[in-house]
């Protein structure tokens, strides 16, 4: 059970943060600063197309699937791979927190790290009064309670 | 549905939020106030719309913690979202529970009475005539539920219409919707 990856968007689809874990054999490459910022941008657009792409009808599918607090009912939810799964959790106000995970990591647990991730910028990153809403998340608190929560994750 | 927001508001209010000293509380505001009316030289619109930024600014960040802390999601109606406001919004970060009343015909505006008031605890408004007809002392709760709307894309209109600082019988927020902004809503919701 592993989380490879984490990237926190913002509504206008800026890459505010991102993170790779280190865990032994991850299929998530390292990329550089640039790719990291191409990769952000495709999700972002690739949810919104989904979002317009999903009928209707197959919004409840993923109602029992997601937090309340995830708005993301119609846009991309997961994407499986053989390797890692990728999973978006939406807030109403549009922020994006993006997981890569690997493939046996259950849906409460990811649920619960979701949650947690959000509370964290919550609290460590907006209440920091120095902080601009759209600027990337450089903040030391915010990094090593990432850390800690991932890393009790990655067992 | 109104018995449960209360009973979700009460819990979230003891277990979930950082308690400070209300009179810390208080005395923190008064002096903030107090000072932007002599920074403002005593120029009461300027200071009531600076306290309204300073409120804008918190909303737009509290609104997240909000959601988060409640695990609520969207509304259907603005009559939710009143509820929700007074019985947890209100609840949460101040401990009180404003009274929704006054309900415009078309259902777009409403009032929230303050039947207390922690940030005017202990004040008086400075005696120069002018004070007690134009500041809005509390002004920045209309700044952060500006700011908290827009966030979740209501265009809302948000201000005091009395105060009983001011000599008035009650304390009224008036929140009028204006519309709601549907080009901004996050992708993936209807």
């Amino acid at each position: 059970m592993s989380v490879y990856s984490l990237y926190v968007i913002s509504k206008s689809g800026s890459l505010l943060y991102q993170k790779d874990f280190r865990v032994p054999n991850s299929p998530v490459a390292k990329q550089n600063s640039n790719d990291y910022l191409v990769i952000a941008s495709t999700l972002h657009g690739v949810h919104a197309i989904a979002s317009k792409l999903t009928p209707k009808e197959a919004m409840n599918n993923y109602e029992k699937s997601r937090l309340p607090t995830n708005s993301n009912k119609y846009g991309l939810h997961c994407i499986t791979t053989e390797l890692f799964n990728v999973c978006v959790f939406q807030s109403a106000t549009g922020l994006k927190i993006i997981l890569m995970t690997s493939k046996d990591l259950s849906e409460s647990k990811l649920l619960q790290l979701q949650d947690k991730l959000y509370e964290y910028y919550t609290d460590y990153v907006l209440k920091s009064p120095f902080y601009r809403l759209e600027m990337p998340i450089r903040m030391k608190s915010f990094d090593d309670k990432v850390l800690s929560v991932v890393t009790s994750y990655n067992v | 549905m109104s018995r449960q927001l209360k009973q979700l508001g009460d819990d979230i209010w003891r277990n979930k939020v950082e308690k400070v000293n209300s009179e810390l509380f208080t005395l923190t505001y008064g002096s903030i106030v107090a000072q932007l009316c002599k920074d403002f030289n005593y120029n009461y619109d300027e200071v009531n719309n600076e306290l309204f930024q300073m409120g804008y600014s918190i909303g737009i960040r509290l609104i997240d913690e909000f959601l988060q802390k409640t695990q609520l999601s969207r509304c259907v109606n603005l009559k939710d979202t009143a509820e929700i406001v007074s019985k947890i919004g209100f609840k949460i970060f101040l401990n009180i529970t404003p009274t929704v009343a006054h309900w415009a015909a078309d259902y777009r505006s409403f009032g929230l009475i303050l039947t207390e008031n922690p940030l005017a605890d202990f004040v008086e408004l400075p005696d120069d005539g002018k004070a007690s007809k134009k500041l809005w002392y509390s002004n920045i709760l209309c700044g952060v539920l500006k700011g908290c709307f827009e966030m979740v894309q209501l265009d809302c209109d948000v201000s005091f219409i009395q105060d009983t600082l001011k000599g008035d019988d009650a304390t009224e927020i008036r929140v009028k919707l204006i519309k709601i902004l549907k080009d901004e809503i996050p992708a993936g919701e209807e």
